[in-house]
């Protein structure tokens, strides 16, 4: 692989790194009580919780670390977490 | 023309006639003239350049970073002690790739403290990766310096080059000069066209972190361009003297070596006189010449053997005395030219390479194919729009620890910033999880210099953005440790000179990336590493230093400070930051689940709890007056203390009530200074 001049890179490349096998508990979104206000999307610090077509929230499992922060901030309590089973 | 002139206003003229777009120096004798020189020439609208007055050299070398990555031609010049000061950024900018040229007037080291001429200043940063060029008087200090920006900014070698001339014995002697005009100067260099730069239109993230098998590469590359530049500065050189009769394509020059049986080695203004002496002692019989150095860096190792063996008559029988500047090294060897220590050994033949190719061999190279090539980028296209903050300007993929806080504050900054911005980063936590070269999760215009640089690094960025009449946003993103400690000088005279620019301190409460040791953000009474709880210590024993105020002093027209755990105020405050001309400040709570000690689900919470509690005030300040605050109903401090492990010395093993106390008194405090507390109407009773 050729490297760049000066240790620089585009943009995209951090999408190589799947940090979803860090995750040891998955948020699962019930689409149940929740009541679209985006509050998790906002709060992720991974930002991959994307919103579907029919407007109900979903982490991207390929970045979602697991830690919880959706869960515990979604004023629904629409997200539950689940131990991932390995 | 030929003109009667002092060499450092030559030297000076020569800088104006390269068409620097940026200047940015700091006064240090000899040097100042050179300075003051292209001040004015500024003032009277002779040079057509922004002048950055930094406050130190540390900024002075921080600023042309900035401004070379933004697109801009830079200048700098310094000396002695300044050139020491920039040691760090030195290597940085070489191996950011920069083309900086910078005038070194040559000047001893204190103590004692020296104003006169050596020239261990630019000896010592010989490992730098910078070109070195040593001049022997003032015309060749002068024309050097044409050579230096053309073969610096080839882009086959983009390498920064200082161009060394002795402080006094050459720059403040009046010399006979013959000086180019500006139509001469264009036909030889041409406009500067940046290989890349900070641009929205095609973002490029600076200054990466580097894994040690590409760290390997990379000093690989810049090995090799040092050993392309030594044929293209002898074209460059040679081209100059095709233009202008005065050619310097010699990287090294005999002076009657042809029979000679002993040899100085020698570069700099001394050459002159050496070369006197070796007349005289031929006219005495002695069979003796001179080999200057004209090209120190990239080293000359088989141009010097050629020249002392196959071209000089002497062969092996020759004597060699290397040096004669005024500069011993202490511990070492005579002078900084003894040449056993610079990287070739003359016993040997010529032809032969030298140890500093030997170096790599043996080195592993990363498990790829061929060897690293630098790659052009094509540019892409992209219109602007009002700031979306539906936009995700900070990608998945990043490294942080899952519920950072810092991560959160990254992606909400480039929400209320917007995609219009170019991003530069301090060392720490959040540079070093979202740039793993090459995974770099920035999708704006991003660059990291160093630790404590980044207020100057952006100086240069903003002031290169508006030399080229572009309209970008600046914004700074700093750790606390960045912020209140390591940065300080920077900051200071970033924010007193006016840029327009945002500084964002992201305020973990310490130096996480190292391992959580205490920084001047640390609250009081909190345990870390550096200011550890124990049997005889509750922590760290000082308050928080207070940031927002100083920068309010320095006349900063909006400060604001935030919390992650209130996004939609937040990244208000960023986008009315951004959108306020001048110097603002933003400081943002940012709770740290590894370095505070929390689960990482629970960093909303605690961001909450500190703004609830009255130990972190929301507030914000138009030119230096507090025009709106965050109220709460507040919480005892208990309650956000014993949610962090670095508080759990407070309650356990047995509860330190006169710690909570002063740490209960400082919230008091801060709801009566900022008069956050809502009164609550008691109940009838
Ligand atoms: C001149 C210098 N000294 C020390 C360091 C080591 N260092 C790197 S990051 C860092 C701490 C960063 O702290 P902060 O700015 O608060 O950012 P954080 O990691 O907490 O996000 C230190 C001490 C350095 N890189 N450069
Ligand atoms: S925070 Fe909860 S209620 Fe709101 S959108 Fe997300 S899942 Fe739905
Ligand atoms: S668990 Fe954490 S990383 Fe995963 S979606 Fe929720 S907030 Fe994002
Ligand atoms: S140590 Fe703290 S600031 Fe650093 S990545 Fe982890 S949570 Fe974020
Ligand atoms: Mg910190």
């Amino acid at each position: 692989m050729a490297l760049n001049v000066g240790c620089s890179a585009r943009p995209g490349k951090s999408r190589a790194n799947r940090t979803g096998s860090w995750r040891v508990f998955r948020p699962v979104f019930k689409h149940d009580k929740c009541t679209k206000c985006g509050i998790c999307s906002l709060v992720c610090p991974e930002g991959c919780i994307e919103q579907r077509e029919d407007e109900f929230f979903e982490a991207d499992y390929e970045f979602c670390k697991g830690c919880g922060l959706c869960s515990d901030e979604c004023p629904a309590e629409d997200i539950v977490m689940e131990q991932e089973e390995k | 023309m030929m003109q009667f002139m002092e060499g450092s206003l030559a030297v000076a003229d020569a800088v104006r006639l390269c068409r620097p777009q940026v200047v940015s120096a700091y006064p240090i004798t000899p040097q100042t003239h050179i300075v003051e020189a292209l001040a004015d020439m500024v003032a009277n609208c002779t040079l057509d350049a922004e002048y950055i007055t930094v406050e130190s050299e540390f900024s002075a070398l921080s600023a042309c970073i900035g401004a070379s990555a933004a697109g801009s031609r830079v200048y700098s010049a310094t000396t002695s002690q300044g050139l020491a000061l920039m040691f760090e950024v030195c290597f940085n900018a070489a191996g950011m790739r920069l083309p900086i040229v910078m005038t070194i007037v040559n000047r001893a080291l204190s103590a004692p403290l020296s104003i006169w001429n050596d020239q261990q200043d630019s000896i010592s940063l010989r490992d730098a990766g910078w070109m070195q060029l040593y001049a022997e008087d003032n015309q060749e200090a002068t024309d050097l310096h044409y050579v230096a920006y053309r073969v610096a900014e080839d882009h086959s070698i983009l390498l920064p080059a200082m161009v060394c001339f002795d402080g006094f014995i050459l720059s403040h002697t009046y010399e006979p000069v013959e000086t180019l005009s500006q139509e001469q100067a264009d036909a030889y260099l041409p406009a500067f066209k940046p290989f890349q730069k900070l641009d929205t239109a095609d973002p490029i993230s600076f200054g990466m972190f580097a894994s040690p098998d590409y760290y390997m590469e990379f000093r690989y590359e810049m090995d090799r361009a040092m050993e392309r530049a030594k044929e293209k500065i002898a074209r460059a050189g040679k081209e100059f003297g095709k233009q202008f009769g005065r050619d310097y394509s010699a990287l090294v020059e005999g002076y009657r070596l042809e029979d000679a049986e002993t040899a100085f080695v020698a570069m700099g203004s001394i050459c002159g006189t050496v070369k006197d002496s070796i007349d005289e002692m031929r006219a005495q019989g002695k069979k003796v010449g001179l080999l200057k150095i004209r090209c120190y860096r990239p080293f000359p190792g088989p141009e010097i053997a050629k020249a002392l063996w196959s071209d000089a008559g002497g062969g092996a029988r020759q004597e060699h005395l290397p040096g004669l500047q005024g500069c011993r090294r202490p511990g070492g060897e005579g002078c900084p030219l003894w040449i056993r220590d610079t990287g070739v050994r003359l016993h040997r033949g010529p032809g032969r390479e030298g140890p500093e190719k030997e170096r790599y061999r043996g080195h592993r190279r990363p498990g790829r194919e061929g060897r690293g090539r630098p790659v052009l980028w094509p540019a892409t296209g992209g219109a602007s729009v009002m700031v979306d903050k539906s936009l995700e300007l900070f990608d998945c993929g990043h490294r942080a620890c899952g519920g950072c806080g810092p991560a959160m504050a990254a992606r909400l900054i480039m929400k209320g910033a917007g995609k219009d911005t170019i991003v530069v980063s301090s060392t720490g936590c959040m540079e070093v999880f979202s740039t793993p070269y090459p995974e770099t999760a920035w999708k704006v215009p991003w660059i990291h210099s160093l630790f404590e640089n980044a207020a100057a690094v952006a100086s240069g960025v903003e002031a290169s953005l508006k030399r080229q009449g572009r309209s970008d946003k600046v914004v700074i993103i700093g750790g606390d440790g960045a912020t209140f400690d390591i940065g300080m000088l920077c900051i200071s005279g970033a924010f007193e000179r006016g840029h327009d620019f945002t500084y964002i301190c992201y305020d973990n409460e310490a130096y996480m990336n190292t391992g959580v040791q205490r920084s001047g953000a640390t609250p009081f009474a909190a345990s870390t590493t550096t200011s550890p709880a124990g049997r005889c210590s509750t922590g760290n024993r000082l308050p928080k230093k207070d940031m927002p105020q100083i920068l309010a002093a320095h006349g900063a027209p909006y400060v604001a400070t935030a919390s992650i755990a209130y996004p939609a105020d937040f990244m208000q405050k960023v986008e009315k930051a951004v959108n306020t001309k001048g110097p603002c400040y933003v400081q943002v709570h940012a709770p740290c689940c590894t370095g505070w000690g929390f689960e990482g689900s629970q960093t909303m919470k605690i961001g909450k709890l500190a703004v609830e509690t009255g130990l972190w005030v929301m507030y914000e300040m138009t030119d230096g007056k507090v025009t709106r605050v965050k109220k709460v109903v507040r919480k005892p401090v208990e309650e956000y203390l014993s949610t962090q492990k670095r508080f759990r010395h407070l309650f356990k093993p047995a509860r330190r009530d006169a710690e909570i106390a002063q740490i209960q008194a400082s919230a008091d405090r801060n709801a009566e200074k900022y008069g956050i507390d809502i009164k609550l109407k008691k109940p009838e009773q």
